[in-house]
């Protein structure tokens, strides 16, 4: 399979999912960092989640013919297999190495984002070598023989264990499911590939038959579900003999290793011919079956000896044929023989069982699942309803069809409940049943399907599978567009049941109708806007690593611990303050924190700590940065700052919280030396810049000597703003309820002129000097007379004006709208919103409004 | 409808097809690919600081768009705006801009042969915004260059233009 541009949004989808897998995978290796720090034992879950991510990855890569991502992603499952299987003993170094594969792997990611292909972008042989290095160190004490241990010695994950054996034509198979029913075969095949040439080197053990066997046994059950009848009988023809070589009836010898070796290529072949669409169809299976054949212990092999004990055995051989497996559970012997028999003729293949409990005896011991359960309900001992539970929270893909005369409404509704899939009443058609059968088997199948693919990570403990969320990736200018659109309806909604010529109508049934919309149009909006709400989780996680690194770089150990990561943010407030952080806590990790031999000396743990908590408070949200280090120390920075000439020499009068601030300016660093971390007076500078275009603040809690507290205030949101709507002539504006210090009509008394013609006001004690909007912005204005009309006080930075509008219609919080960029920026305006009738009102940005005066009536000085 | 929209639609005909509009006693046409949609005439607020031309911005269903008055962009005197009145709404390089037009008529098709190369001669400003002149059946229908519309001379705009173009 090659590239070309139809597979870029392929690709793009690996390299996004990839991202996530990686950082999904860094705080999972921190924790298992801590957990050998503390000397405590490593949760296997954690292992085995570590170990499907880089599963999945390097599956989707092969997929995309990514070979370069595949061999790195290879070593590293190779290197954690072997740590979770016990077989090494777990060490720090590993996860070192593993955590450095992940650098590269998203190094290579980058590249692949650039250039649509992971070759040439880097050189992995460095990693590659490490992680080979590592696997061979744990292999050598460990295996008896030889070195020179094969890469591809990784059991499947458990997970792939359980053979599919369904079936189904070939044209109802997708190209999707054909890649990926090849990609994993040829992973099984690899595998087993791996085991055989490490027994012919000698390597002989039971673990890497039973892999063999395991393996041969999936893929054949994998061919029989995708009806590849030829590879299915070859790959069982392999099994028989990895079976009879496990029970010592065959003798292991070159010769058997070396067809088996041949077969898996056929096979291989035959995967290839797939991909290229071909139908599987092997080139001579007929001479190797017969020359496997000839190898076989016995004519027919006993993979399913197992259920042999049951009371239905003759046709058990059958199911490797890959025919739809039916468990039948049937008290009444006539109805078991019977359906037994229907079942048989339509090509099914029928397991027959009296009770429940011998059903799942069957289930248990056999090697494959059943494709569909048919079961009575009425059945002596555990009762039907029991059985379908207890199948059901056991092997969720299973469906299954209950089978009974009863039809008591609360049974039906129990198992309903139970996720049974249909329902069949006695004496039951022939035809509806096989139907019902049929379109049970592809249920199942999906299900299987999709529980494979889409979490691959399925974990086996149902409780952590509920907490995965389920999302979908939405273009971000899609949501606005709805939020625009949910903001239309409003109106919209308004115009209509506001109506004028609803007025003065006495329209009972109307208002309830009207009512019920304006909840739902409500509930919608409040929806469209947590749409764009994220949990800060995402970026909190990725500071786990930097402090991880950082940690080692500087060597000191520092924890970090996470508050509130569930705190949920706007998109683009999330992506702000990433940045931001890592600059935080970089400083706070290298500055703060102190050494642990000065830590030890003035009785503090050795291992720093930072905290990095999220909150929200009324429509802020704080991000909190406390490390337990030195603090800031004061004097250093009034030092540094009067030799970088950022404030005078002989500024005295400066509060705590304003010398902290001087921390945030532009090359202000207290470091003595420039490490390659931090010190060149970047970082925080950055971070103020930031946080005030998400118009947020920083607040500096300093303790020295415990530590030092930085608490960032963002609003929950940019999209929106409160305002006072107001009006001059026909054009309204929003000003910034921020800006407002009050409003008032002056009275004639109040107001002075200057002969140039500026006009002030005095208000109690001081004057202000008055700007009128409607010259600011030629309009025409109800009135000229400025007792006629409003002030508004607007605090501005160069202090208080006053600005003269007709009058104040009422308060607005209103979503913000940027003006056309076709029309670039307006001086004065900093965009606009809608209003409830629809129509638009511009918001007025007060720190800019005096720069449209024309120049001849320019601000003078109101001294 | 005229002979020419008789012909078999061809997807990538889209070319030869014009939306005309009147103004004044004129007959412009607009290549459709520009244009997005038309509709009546929105309450305008106006905007500060913009050439006269420039009437403001319209609510278009949540989108707040800058509104364009053709006849002051044309130089001609400006009239009342009545329940004739239409706004095309084009989008051209990402800008999304209102065109106020006195009467939208039809779309027609003309064929790239019909159109000849507009007379130069300067006397009139709106000349500048015209490409090319549609012969339809004896009638003349000027072509505007939406391009200069939007962009052309307009020192207020030249800092977008120019940011646009980097």
């Amino acid at each position: 399979m090659s590239w070309d541009d139809d597979n870029s949004e392929l690709l793009e989808g690996f390299v996004v999912e990839s991202r996530d897998a990686l950082d999904m995978i860094d705080p999972l290796f921190i924790e298992v960092i801590e957990c050998l720090d503390e000397g405590t034992e490593v949760n296997s879950e954690t292992l085995n989640g570590i170990f499907r991510l880089f599963h999945t990855m390097k599956g989707s890569a092969g997929f995309l013919n990514l070979n370069v991502i595949v061999s790195v992603n290879h070593e590293a499952e190779t290197l954690l297999d072997l740590c979770r299987n016990g077989k090494a003993e777990l060490k720090k170094g590993f996860f070192e190495t593993l955590l450095a594969a992940c650098d590269v792997i998203s190094n290579l990611l980058c590249g692949i984002e650039s250039q649509g292909t992971d070759k040439n972008i880097l050189d992995t042989s460095g990693i590659l070598k490490i992680l080979k290095d590592t696997i061979a160190q744990i292999n050598d004490p460990s295996s008896t023989s030889t070195t020179t241990p094969t890469p591809t010695t990784t059991p499947t994950p458990t997970e792939e264990l359980t053979g599919d054996e369904f079936s189904l034509d070939f044209d109802m198979l997708s190209p999707e499911i054909i890649e990926k029913f090849v990609q994993e075969g040829l992973d099984l095949l690899d595998e087993a590939e791996g085991e055989l040439l490490s027994i012919s080197r000698g390597e002989s053990s039971e673990e890497s038959l039973e892999l063999i066997f395991r393996n041969f046994h999936t893929f054949k059950g994998n061919c029989g579900f995708m009806s590849f009848s030829e590879m299915q009988e070859l790959t069982h023809c392999l099994e028989s003999i990895i079976e009879g070589v496990k029970d010592g009836d065959v003798p292991i010898n070159e010769n058997i290793i070396n067809t088996m070796l041949n077969t898996a290529d056929q096979l291989k072949m035959g995967l290839f011919d797939l991909l290229k669409g071909g139908k599987g169809e092997l080139e001579d299976s007929q001479s190797l079956i017969d020359v496997l054949t000839s190898l076989k212990p016995r004519s027919q092999a006993k993979a399913f000896d197992v259920v042999e004990s049951e009371p239905v055995t003759k046709t058990e051989k059958k199911l490797a044929a890959g025919d739809k497996s039916v468990l039948y559970v049937e008290d009444d012997p006539t109805s078991r023989m019977l359906v037994t028999k229907i079942l048989e003729k339509n090509g099914f293949h029928c397991i027959a069982c009296e009770t429940a409990e011998s059903a799942l005896d069957v289930l248990k011991n056999l090697s494959a699942d059943v494709d569909v359960i048919l079961t009575d309900i009425n059945l002596p001992g555990m009762s039907g309803k029991e059985f379908i539970s207890e199948v059901t929270s056991k092997y969720n893909s299973m469906p299954v069809i209950t089978l009974s005369g009863d039809k008591d409404r609360d049974l039906l509704k129990d198992l309903m409940k139970l996720e049974v899939y249909g329902f069949a009443d006695k004496p039951v058609q022939k035809d509806e049943l096989l139907q019902l059968l049929q379109n049970a088997i592809t249920h199942g199948m999906r299900k299987k399907i999709q529980s494979n693919t889409s979490t691959s990570a399925a974990p086996s403990t149902t409780s952590k599978a509920s907490k995965v969320k389920r999302d979908i990736r939405v273009d971000l200018s899609k949501l606005d567009m709805l939020i625009d659109l949910v903001g239309e309806l409003i109106i919209a909604e308004s115009m209509v049941t506001k109506h004028p010529d609803l007025e003065g109508l006495e329209l009972n049934g109307f208002e309830r109708a009207a009512h019920r919309l304006h909840l739902i149009t409500n509930e919608l909006q409040d929806i469209a806007m947590a749409v764009r709400m994220i949990p800060v989780s995402g970026v909190f996680k990725k500071m786990l690593r930097l402090v991880h690194d950082v940690s080692l770089k500087i060597a000191k150990p520092i924890k970090l611990h996470l508050e509130g990561e569930d705190t949920e943010v706007d998109k683009v407030v999330v992506d702000m303050i990433a940045d931001p952080l890592v600059h935080m806590i970089r400083n706070s990790a290298d500055h703060g924190i102190e050494t642990p031999e000065e830590r030890l000396e003035v009785g503090k743990p050795e291992q720093g700590t930072i905290l990095l908590a999220a909150e929200q408070r009324a429509s802020e949200v704080l991000i909190i940065i406390q490390d337990d280090g030195r603090g800031l120390n004061k004097e250093k920075i009034l030092e540094k700052s009067r030799a970088n000439g950022l404030i005078g020499d002989n500024d005295e009068s400066l509060t705590d919280q304003e010398i902290c601030q001087l921390i945030f300016e532009p090359g202000f660093s207290t470091a003595a030396e420039v490490t390659d971390l931090s010190g060149r007076g970047v970082g925080m500078d950055v971070v103020k810049k930031n946080i005030e275009q998400v118009k947020g603040r920083i607040e500096i809690q300093n303790n020295p000597g415990k530590g030092c507290k930085f608490i960032i205030h963002i609003p929950l949101t940019l999209a929106t703003i409160e305002g006072m709507l107001v009006k001059v002539g026909t054009t309204k504006y929003t000003i910034p309820i921020t800006s407002i210090r009050e409003s008032l009509r002056p009275a004639q008394s109040m107001i002075t002129v200057r002969p140039d013609g500026q006009e002030f006001v005095k208000i109690r004690e001081s004057m202000l000097p008055v700007f009128r909007l409607h010259t600011l912005h030629d309009l025409v204005p109800d009135n000229y007379d400025l007792t006629q009309g409003i002030l508004i006080v607007l605090d501005l930075l160069d202090g208080p004006i006053c600005l003269f509008v007709d009058s104040i219609l009422h308060q607005v919080q209103t979503v913000i709208k940027s003006l056309s960029g076709y029309m670039g920026s307006v001086k004065g305006i900093s965009g606009c919103n809608i209003l409830g009738n629809g129509e638009v009102a511009l918001i007025l940005d007060p720190e800019s409004i005096l720069k449209c005066l024309p120049s001849d009536l320019k601000l003078v000085e109101a001294g | 409808m005229s002979k020419a929209t008789e012909h078999v639609e061809d997807e990538d005909t889209l070319k030869n097809k014009y939306l005309t509009f009147h103004i004044g006693d004129e007959d412009y046409g607009i290549s459709i690919g520009y244009v997005t949609e038309i509709i009546g005439i929105l309450k305008v607020t106006e905007v500060p600081q913009t050439p006269d031309y420039i009437k403001g911005v319209i609510n278009l269903r949540g989108k707040v768009i800058p509104v364009m008055d053709i006849r002051l962009r044309f130089g001609m005197a400006a009239r009342d705006y009545d329940e004739r009145t239409c706004v095309i709404v084009v989008n051209h390089k990402e800008n999304v801009v209102g065109l106020v037009v006195d009467t939208v008529s039809e779309v027609l098709d003309i064929p790239e042969e019909s159109i000849e190369g507009s007379p130069q001669f300067s006397s009139n400003l709106s000349n500048d915004f015209v490409s090319g002149m549609g012969k339809v059946e004896e009638q003349i229908k000027m072509i505007i260059d939406v391009n200069s519309l939007l962009f052309r001379d307009s020192e207020i705009l030249e800092s977008v233009k120019a940011s646009s173009e980097n």
